[in-house]
């Protein structure tokens, strides 16, 4: 037993700086082809989706790094709703220029989520999930009644674009550049944060929460910082939706919304980075490839939810590891 | 000499139940402690009042002569008394290299800033940490192991594991809460024998939870007996041998059982 321990364990101390190299030529390839093949179309409706895709992408993956620490929010969508409504408000009432105004409703609901979490993440399990859905129907409810500022139901129209250096991203392909670039910004971020002392505490907290604890992990403390990082990163990017989209409703960001950030997030694989990445990438235009079987389009959309999850537990991304894993075998086996 | 733990008077009561009831006794610093008593004595709770996992509802706690009573766990682990777990001792899906440099993490001198940029003083930092982990598990034989998952170890593996874990936070007191419970009469001679080895290399203070009578008396300086949630004896192994009401408290719960 212990020389097969002495074995196994060279074999991982070799493999890592091998799959690190493989992982760095994919991601190269990956975003080659992702800054290529919008060139390659014109269909506006599939520019559309792609940036679409990518905003979700976001989302389910701020979302994710608030389930590393063992929570599941029903609100998220209120907090893409309040950042959407801080910056949308910021350059209309105000004149603040939108790419400002995403940085501010980062700031803002990332500053409300502290203030929040440290009353919510005393409660644990359900009861978090419960009073994160409430908070997340009374910001849709304020939003709707207090017209003088929302302008209510009637929403906000005419929200100007994002201008970078005097240049409007005013058509959906220049815009997918910049939702391109948040996304892998927001990739970028919350990788190294998972590889740091913080993924560290994160992961140790979901995993064992009391043993967490009496290792000196300040629980609740890496429980706020995750909280309100993924509801800034939220923030920021529902901003940065509404500078696309350039109208803003109570209805545009609902519980519908955060149940899809969560279904994203299950389908894709709730642990690790790329989960909801995958759940994003496969979810959002999966209604639109629906489309041609009218009537049974939602049955057929259910169908496919219920064998992903049935066939798949871990997630698409589980998919991904059996062939990296076969893959690595391979090698290992050829000297 | 200072007493390293002085537990003053502490009671906790759950509703009309008095679990605890003024104990107190106090830790020198380098002494094996065991905390001993019938099942339901209060063993377990004066445990998790101590290591502030519940505030005790009366009585002063003192540590290194500061109080502690109001502390989070977290925070009196970074004082140096770190204890360990009945059950659920080790992060199951983890390695046990990481399961050990979680338990490093109060103790790792990195700045956690540092270490989202992955700068050079936070790798060099980790890899003196993970170097201070690896010696751990040598001590604690868990070498062969180190890459594997912790919830694929044996019984008595895990509970070294958890050993580890918490002699990675740098404790100056280890509190530990029935560490050879499941074990066979063998491990559970070969945890003595280590939980000695390593009160003497590591130079720690130890509090023992334990049921098992021979371990407990050969290992010990010290007893203390709780029964009903209060405190009815303390002295070394041969005098609590021959105290009449530790064997009438003994006796009373066999004769019920």
């Amino acid at each position: 037993m212990d020389a097969s321990g002495v074995i196994a364990g060279h074999v991982e101390q070799r493999a890592p700086s091998r799959r690190r190299w493989r992982f760095a030529v994919a991601g190269f390839v990956l975003l080659a082809a992702a800054l290529a093949l919008p060139q390659l179309t014109t269909n506006q409706f599939h520019l559309h989706l792609a940036n679409l895709m990518l905003l979700n992408a976001i989302f389910a993956v701020s979302l994710g790094l608030i389930a590393s620490v063992g929570q599941i929010s029903l609100g998220h969508a209120a907090f893409v709703a309040a950042g959407a409504y801080i910056s949308a408000l910021a350059a209309m009432n105000l004149k603040i220029p939108p790419i400002f105004g995403i940085l501010i409703a980062g700031l803002v609901t990332g500053f409300a989520a502290v203030l929040l979490g440290k009353v919510l993440l005393r409660l644990r399990g359900v009861y978090f999930v419960l009073v994160t859905f409430l908070a997340g129907q009374v910001f849709t409810l304020v939003a709707l009644n207090w017209e003088s500022v929302t302008h209510g139901a009637n929403g906000l129209v005419g929200i100007p674009a994002i201008s970078l250096f005097g240049f409007p991203l005013a058509t959906r392909l220049r815009f997918y550049y910049f939702a391109l670039a948040a996304f892998v910004l927001v990739l970028t971020f919350v990788w190294a944060l998972m590889r740091s002392q913080y993924g560290r505490a994160f992961r140790s907290i979901a995993e064992n929460i009391r043993l967490a604890e009496s290792s000196g992990i300040d629980v609740s403390h890496y429980q706020v910082v995750a909280f309100a990082l993924g509801s800034g990163i939220a923030g920021a990017t529902g901003a940065i939706m509404v500078h696309y989209i350039r109208f803003l409703s109570p209805d545009s960001f609902t519980f519908n919304d955060s149940v899809a950030y969560i279904t994203m997030l299950v389908v894709g694989g709730r642990t690790g980075l790329i989960g909801g990445v995958l759940g994003a990438l496969f979810l959002t235009p999966l209604p639109e490839f629906l489309r041609g079987f009218v009537g049974a389009q939602h049955i057929i959309y259910g169908v496919i939810l219920l064998a992903v999850l049935l066939f798949l537990p871990n997630g698409l991304v589980s998919l991904g590891r059996f062939f990296v894993r076969r893959s690595g075998a391979e090698t290992e086996a050829s000297p | 000499m200072t007493a390293l733990l002085e537990v003053d008077a502490i009671s906790r009561r759950f509703g009309g139940l008095n679990a605890l009831k003024d104990v107190s006794f106090a830790i020198q610093p380098n002494e094996i402690i065991g905390l001993i008593g019938p099942n339901g004595a209060g063993k377990t709770t004066c445990f998790n009042v101590v290591s502030g996992v519940m505030r005790p509802s009366s009585g002063a706690i003192r540590f290194k002569g500061r109080s502690i009573v109001g502390r989070t766990p977290s925070q009196i682990v970074s004082e140096g008394l770190v204890r360990t777990f009945q059950a659920t001792t080790v992060f199951p899906q983890s390695t046990v290299i990481e399961n050990v440099m979680r338990g490093a993490f109060t103790t790792a001198n990195v700045s956690m800033i540092g270490s989202i940029f992955n700068t050079s003083a936070s790798r060099t930092a980790l890899a003196e940490t993970e170097a201070r982990c690896d010696l751990l598990l040598e001590r604690l034989a868990l070498t062969p192991f180190r890459e594997r998952r912790a919830g694929e170890l044996s019984y008595g593996a895990q509970r070294r594991l958890g050993v580890a874990i918490a002699l990675a936070a740098k404790p100056v007191l280890l509190m530990l809460d029935e560490p050879v419970a499941g074990l066979n009469p063998e491990e559970a001679a070969d945890f003595g024998r280590l939980i000695r080895q390593l009160h003497e290399s590591e130079n720690i203070a130890v509090l023992l939870v334990e049921h098992h009578m021979r371990l407990v008396m050969g290992l010990c300086h010290r007893l203390v007996v709780l029964d009903h949630g209060e405190k009815i004896a303390e002295g070394s192994p041969v005098e609590i041998r021959a105290n009449r009401k530790v064997i009438e408290a003994y006796l009373g719960a066999e004769e019920a059982a």
